[in-house]
């Protein structure tokens, strides 16, 4: 009698649990969600203001596009080649972004892959202490190269041109010190020496067997690589110089300075260009970019 | 066989030639900068002086001595440490939550990804958007609080125009954008927790509560000075936000003149690159000394 009461206590107790665990899910659950829409919501408002004139926006927040899309898109500028005072030229910032972007990551990922294949096959003398000299700006703090960096690009004649932007990325420390442990494990040290004994050169040996073996490490840096180059903003506005050549945020910033101040469809407009590059790019890659952080976390 | 040791040798040599791009772009973008840099901070070198003369560290004693330098690196931690704790607990709330086996919450990844996405978004259009969504007119901010009923935006608050709230939105920015790439990071970590640790804890009858502060806790250490270094620097580093949102002006009484926008201005604004070359060396000896300091007292901590 009394085991029978303790088991059917037990029971309740056990009940009782499961649906706390289950009010606490839930809870859970909504707390999750609320943070998704924190998360969200600021873009969603931009892009439906995007499409409202200024009039509406002034009257309040709404969640149902209006139909001003084209007419703001109007207050902008898309030629290639001219700079017109009045209007933004998004186009040729998005162009200046995507140049400076791209080029800056394919001579990251080349020449990364480069390095960190000479450090993880070769034994040669002072590499360790290369590879220490290396490491040690990884943690830098960014400001410590601006004014050094200024300076050089003026002596160097880069000052005002893309390249001032591009070829500082042949040296991406972080993407070489990625690439050293990802070769490590991606490439066979046997098929080297196999491709050695028949004969192939060195470089021939990275073109053709390494490097489409390091191919994923490198498009997974790649892809943070382009990233934070699109998104950098104190570095162009410190070394270029005509708008002919600014990248899109440096387009951005001139939202809340000019006119666009008092078109607001136009603004949020503006913004929301500058935003779905990057929604694209979240939507393909981020399984990529999470990857790539875990690493991160794990190996430091 | 002498000849293969030879071949051997200059075959490891090959690896000069595989790292020689890289240290001549080192040597010309990192350590040329770097040393140009504190070379500069010892001279009183400014656009609109003609020459510039060697002054010791004298630029460095004027810093430590200028109200403005230390205004702006108050400004930065005010901004920093209410950024800093709570995208702490935020992100490894969520980070535990997800990863907890007994719960089994679906749509992890999903999740994660969405938490992810603000870091990605350029800084300077954040800057925008924060501008738009907090002006005082026809911002939506103002406009959800209060409404946009006749007579509502009397109560409107000209948020930017307050020294507090600014700083508090930056920092509130700072955490939105970051707390979903901290919790990725925590996450990593506690997976590489071995699962037979908390098993062996649930037979010892443990409580979650115990399990966090016993084993996931002290466990992710590792991962949790990455990130408080990590974000130290970053903050101290802060510019694109509080630029792009003050239009380069730092702010109601100069409340988002943070250290780096100090630095720049100085700089870039004022022409003193000898005095801006100053202050990022200070900057960088502070972050030395915090992660040296930081390290050492978590190290402690383990013993």
């Amino acid at each position: 009698m009394a085991e029978q009461q303790s088991v059917a206590e037990q029971k309740n107790i056990i009940i009782k649990n499961k649906s706390l665990v289950g009010l606490g899910k839930v809870l859970l659950y909504v707390f999750l969600i609320a943070l998704v829409i924190v998360c969200i919501i600021p873009f969603y408002l931009m892009i439906i203001n995007a499409t409202r004139t200024n009039i509406e926006i002034t009257r309040g927040p709404t969640f149902l596009p209006g139909s001003n899309l084209l007419e703001n898109l109007n207050a902008f500028s898309y030629s290639f080649s001219s700079v017109n005072s009045e209007k933004l030229n998004v186009v040729l910032g998005l162009w200046n972004s995507f140049l400076v972007s791209t080029a800056a990551t394919l001579l990251a990922g080349y020449c990364s892959a480069l390095t960190a294949y000479g450090f993880s096959i070769y034994r040669f003398r002072g590499r360790k202490l290369l590879f220490g000299l290396l490491l040690s700006v990884i943690m830098l703090p960014p400001t410590i190269t601006l004014i050094g960096t200024f300076k050089l690009m003026l002596s160097l004649q880069l000052f005002n041109t893309r390249w001032a932007l591009i070829l500082p990325a042949i040296a991406s420390p972080y993407t070489v010190f990625f690439l050293r442990g990802y070769i490590g494990s991606a490439v066979n040290k046997h098929m080297i020496e196999a491709a050695r004994i028949d004969g192939a050169g060195e470089l021939r040996i990275f073109h053709r067997i390494a490097f489409p073996l390091i191919m994923p490490g490198v498009a997974t840096m790649s892809i943070f690589g382009f990233l934070a180059q699109w998104n950098s903003y104190i570095l162009p506005l410190t070394l270029l110089q005509d708008q002919s050549k600014y990248t899109l945020p440096l387009i951005i910033q001139q939202l809340n300075v000019s006119n666009y101040n008092r078109d607001l469809g136009a603004l949020y407009t503006g913004v929301a260009i500058s935003v779905v590059p990057i929604l694209i790019a979240f939507a393909i890659f981020s399984r990529y970019l999470v990857a790539g952080i875990s690493f991160g976390a794990v190996k430091e | 066989m002498d000849q293969t040791k030879t071949s051997r040798i200059s075959r490891e040599g090959y690896g000069y030639l595989f790292v020689l791009p890289f240290f001549l772009a080192f040597a010309v973008f990192w350590v040329y900068p770097i040393v140009n840099t504190f070379v500069t901070s010892l001279t009183n070198e400014d656009f609109t002086l003609p020459d510039r003369v060697f002054v010791g560290f004298q630029n460095y004693i004027d810093e430590l001595l200028r109200p403005e330098f230390w205004g702006s690196l108050a400004n930065t931690f005010i901004i920093w440490i209410p950024n800093i704790i709570a995208q702490l607990s935020l992100a490894l709330f969520i980070a535990v939550v997800l990863t907890e086996e007994r719960l089994k919450l679906r749509g992890v990844g999903a999740f994660r990804a969405i938490f992810f996405f603000p870091n990605l978004v350029t800084i300077a259009s954040l800057g925008i958007l924060t501008y738009a969504i907090l002006d005082w007119q026809s911002g939506a901010l103002n406009q959800l609080i209060f409404g946009t009923g006749e007579g509502a935006s009397e109560n409107y608050i000209f948020w930017l125009n307050s020294p507090e709230y600014s700083r508090a939105t930056v920092s509130i920015v700072q955490t939105w954008m970051w707390f979903g790439y901290t919790m990725i990071l925590f996450m990593a970590g506690i997976q590489t927790i071995p699962q037979s640790l908390f098993e062996a804890a649930h037979i010892d009858g443990a409580s979650r509560w115990q399990n966090f502060w016993k084993i996931t806790f002290p466990l992710l250490s590792p991962v949790m000075v990455y990130i408080i270094i990590t974000s130290f620097i970053g903050g101290l580093n802060m510019f694109d936000f509080p630029w792009v949102l003050t239009q380069g002006r730092g702010g109601p009484e100069q409340s988002l003149t943070t250290a780096a926008v100090y630095m720049y201005k100085r700089a870039f604004q004022w022409y003193q690159l000898g005095s801006g070359s100053s202050v990022s060396y200070i900057l960088f000896f502070f972050t030395a000394i915090f992660s040296a300091f930081y390290l050492r007292m978590t190290a402690k901590l383990k013993d």
